[in-house]
């Protein structure tokens, strides 16, 4: 009896305490935020790795010490989630000042973001002092921000201003690297990959242990893509009526497709596949269900001697790894090679390369200027490289120095473009390939099974991304009407309005031109525009 | 039953009703409106913004069409099947602990399956992602250490499967045709710790007599279970299996985790609403997302209806 009434009394108080340090949480919280002198911002964004929000966090501190009386927030959302999550927070106009942006589509933008082009073309306050200190914001940055996701072309703006750039690298374990090979250099052609691999997998029966050479995940195929396009290299030129030197673009490539141009069984392809498959054997059973963060785990417990992963994983690599981490470029079959030679062009450039990790601005940031000047502050060259330092990831910004360890992340700038992918174009062709990639990764498997199984839905996922593209032009044309209509008429008062108002008509122009360039396409196939 | 009141005297006690107007309020916006603004939603091509456009039963017809949906249901129910016969296992331990003769030891039972539920549902799903491993997984070195790959293979080689194979690990989630039988054994040995709870519940509920009147009677401990306690039981089951319906029509969270947003390999473990999502959040479908979600609304509430009106529970 006395045991039931303490154990009662016990569980009230718990209950009692944890309510009252939420409560008294909440209710200091409140007062914060009622601070009627202080100005908070917030920004989101989903790079969880450890030395990024610290670098942000660096960031926020040294602008809140130049401007007292703001609040710089920082919200950190996982990968998984965040698309969800922005969805509805910019649906719901309760998303962040500034928030990470991703693939958003053109209809999102416009409703949802604030456009930063006429803002590039000014210098940025925060490089005064330094090389760029009369050089438009735009051009301080290596790529003069002419990428997506900063700048969408199918909108002719620019919606996003980035902190990095990021190029894939094969990780290796060094310590396992020296006992299995001794003094061997690291692999500079494939053929010296793949006897890496060979030689792993003879170590791993050898000594009756769980060693594989890559480890992969599903969301990280990189490696047989990138073999893969090395293949497909020559289809660029022979697509290329203008002579552009890079690939064509995303639409001009599905009907392509669809007019039989490019085709999965065409032998281009067939190798791109060939190749797959073969890298695909040194990988673990089954990764085509595993995800990033298991092949992270299959390298740093030692399990996988190598791993294909983005400059983004640099920090975790290096950090956690109990052993020492080598990175190098993965080396692609050359034209002189016996059996994927023949359509290899040489080494893929990474001059092409697209800044990312960029911040756009919420239409419903309470402090929109408070939020462009913290984001002119974090891409400022010196913003870039205490972002750079702390976070160990390359900068956006031309000129930062590159500290050791991200030297070997330094983008190569000769070689040729990458041919045309078979996946990436949307999200029907990304299920019908991932859906289908175990066949070319089984055992049981075969180039033969994995093209039988792809080919008789590819035209049906391409057309179905071909008209989704074209709701989403119709429905861009008919938001930017109204933007169009309201310039016009605010130019008649406002000269200075004209500029917008050409931008405007350019971007309407370039949109409807890409509409009426698909339908006529689809039509001129037989193939109905609408669904 | 309660005893009717007059109209006269219900309207004098308004107070009551206000008291019950926030309650009321609430639900109305949390679990109506969003199931309003669906319905209204799926007659729209609609892709989460302000901006859409009438497409009247288009979504309807494109989801009648669409071979992935109906697929997605024959999974679903095949997984459904499974589930029922899943139930058994929480039946038999809510009879053990109930009869249990010390209520000391009853008490240690329902905690110890009590316990796990603070376990968040996510962390225990990537357990279970960690046991299917095919390299490092629990499961294929259960395999592997009783002989049982060496009898799996052998079979595979006499019936030509192309599913298990001598020198490659077992890989249960990347391959179409050991993705459902692995989203089966999902939960193994399939004890619900709620489910224990409520059979126990219903079990507590029979009468120490009618137990004497049966031993007198001499029936053996089987036939206890079988004559007294599971048609007692009944109800409970009956509610278990509505829940467990709703549930697995409307779940999708094992499979996303297990497989990822495209269903697996083969797309073999795609389910209704896991294609709702997909739609959603891969295509930016949202109308037609929503025209998944009322089909699939129907679809359990015609199920429910059924086992409403058909599985009766005659005491």
């Amino acid at each position: 009896m006395k045991w039931e009434k303490i154990s009662q009394i016990f569980g009230l108080s718990l209950v009692a305490i944890c309510f009252i340090l939420a409560l008294t949480r909440v209710i200091f919280r409140e007062v914060e935020s009622r601070d009627p002198n202080q100005i908070t911002i917030r920004f989101a964004h989903w790079q969880l790795e450890g030395t990024v929000p610290r670098a942000l966090d660096a960031l926020a501190a040294e602008y809140m010490k130049l401007h007292p009386g703001i609040k710089i927030e920082q919200i950190r959302i996982p990968n998984k989630v965040f698309a969800m999550w922005s969805t509805t927070q910019l649906v719901g106009e309760t998303a962040p000042d500034l928030i990470q942006m991703q693939a958003l589509a053109a209809d999102k933008l416009v409703r949802y973001m604030v456009p930063l082009t006429n803002y590039v073309y000014e210098p940025n306050p925060y490089n005064k002092g330094n090389e760029f200190e009369n050089i438009p914001w735009r051009d301080t940055f290596f790529d003069g921000l002419v990428n997506a996701p900063s700048y969408n072309e199918n909108l002719l703006e620019l919606y996003g201003i980035p902190q990095t750039m990021h190029v894939s690298r094969v990780f290796y374990n060094k310590d396992l690297f020296k006992k299995i090979m001794g003094d061997t250099r690291i692999p500079q052609t494939y053929e010296e990959f793949q006897a890496l691999c060979e030689a792993v997998k003879a170590y791993s029966k050898k000594t009756d242990t769980i060693v594989i050479p890559l480890a992969a995940s599903r969301d990280s195929t990189g490696i047989g893509w990138t073999l893969f396009s090395s293949q497909t290299q020559k289809l660029t030129s022979k697509t290329d009526s203008i002579n552009a030197l890079r690939g064509k673009g995303l639409e001009e490539n599905k009907i392509a497709f669809l007019k039989n141009e490019l085709d999965i069984a065409s032998p281009e392809y067939q190798s791109g596949l060939r190749i797959f498959r073969e890298v695909s054997q040194y990988m673990q059973s089954g990764y085509t269900t595993l995800n990033r963060e298991d092949a992270a785990f299959y390298f740093l417990q030692g399990r996988a001697v190598m791993t294909m992963a983005g400059s983004w994983d640099a920090s975790t690599y290096f950090s956690q790894s109990p052993f020492n981490v080598g990175v190098f470029t993965l080396p692609l079959p050359s034209p002189n090679h016996p059996d994927y030679g023949r359509y290899v062009l040489g080494p893929i450039t990474e001059a092409g390369l697209q800044s990312s990790f960029s911040f756009g601005l919420s239409r419903t940031s309470a402090h929109p200027e408070i939020a462009l000047d913290f984001l002119k502050f974090i891409t400022s060259k010196h913003g870039n490289e205490t972002f750079s330092k702390i976070a160990k990831w390359l900068p956006a910004v031309r000129n930062v120095p590159l500290i050791d360890i991200i030297e070997g992340f330094k983008p190569v700038s000769d070689g040729f473009p990458s041919g045309p992918a078979l996946s990436t174009w949307g999200p029907d062709v990304d299920r019908l390939i991932n859906n289908n990639l175990y066949l070319l990764s089984d055992p049981n498997g075969s180039v033969e099974k994995f093209t039988a199984a792809i080919k008789p839905y590819y035209n049906e996922a391409l057309i179905s991304e071909a008209r989704r593209n074209l709701r989403e032009r119709l429905k861009n044309s008919a938001r930017m009407d109204s933007q169009i209509g309201a310039a016009s008429q605010l130019s008649l008062t406002d000269p200075s309005d004209q500029r917008k108002v050409s931008m405007l008509f350019e971007a309407q122009n370039f949109n409807e031109a890409g509409y009426y360039y698909v339908r006529y396409e689809l039509k001129k196939l037989g193939i109905s525009p609408d669904n | 039953m309660s005893l009717p009141i007059s109209n006269r005297k219900a309207l004098y006690e308004w107070t009551l009703y206000l008291l019950v107007l926030p309650s009321l309020a609430l639900v109305l916006l949390f679990s109506y409106f969003p199931s309003i603004s669906a319905i209204y939603h799926s007659f729209f091509d609609w892709q989460g913004g302000n901006m859409k456009q009438f497409v009247g039963f288009a979504n309807f017809r494109k989801a009648f069409g669409d071979s992935i949906l109906w697929s997605s249901f024959v999974t679903i129910s095949i997984l459904v099947v499974a589930n029922v016969f899943k139930m058994v296992p929480s039946i038999f331990i809510a009879v053990l602990i109930h009869r249990l003769k010390s209520d000391k030891w009853q008490y240690w039972y329902r905690v110890i399956l009590v316990v796990p539920m603070i376990v968040p549902g996510l962390v225990t799903l990537f357990i279970w992602k960690f046991f299917f491993d095919p390299n490092i997984g629990l499961l294929n070195s259960i395999i592997n250490t009783l002989g049982i790959k060496t009898v799996l293979v052998n079979f595979d080689q006499f019936f030509g499967w192309g599913v298990f194979y001598a020198d490659a690990p077992i890989s249960w989630l990347g391959n179409p045709h050991l993705i459902v039988p692995a989203l089966i054994l999902w939960g193994f040995p399939w004890i619900g710790a709620v489910g224990v709870l409520i059979y126990l519940a219903g079990l507590q509920s029979i009468g120490q007599e009618i137990y004497e009147a049966a031993e007198l009677d001499g029936i053996n401990s089987w036939q206890t279970f079988l004559y007294i306690e599971l048609p007692l039981i009944m109800t409970q089951v009956r509610l278990s299996l509505v829940l467990m319906i709703i549930g697995s029509l409307q779940g999708f969270g094992l499979q996303l985790l297990l497989l990822g947003p495209e269903g697996g390999a083969g797309g073999a473990g795609m389910v209704p609403g896991l294609w709702m999502f997909n739609r959603a959040f891969q295509a930016g479908e949202f109308g037609y997302a929503c025209a998944i979600g009322m089909i699939l609304f129907i679809f359990i509430l015609a199920l429910t209806w059924i086992n409403d009106k058909y599985v009766r529970v005659e005491k």
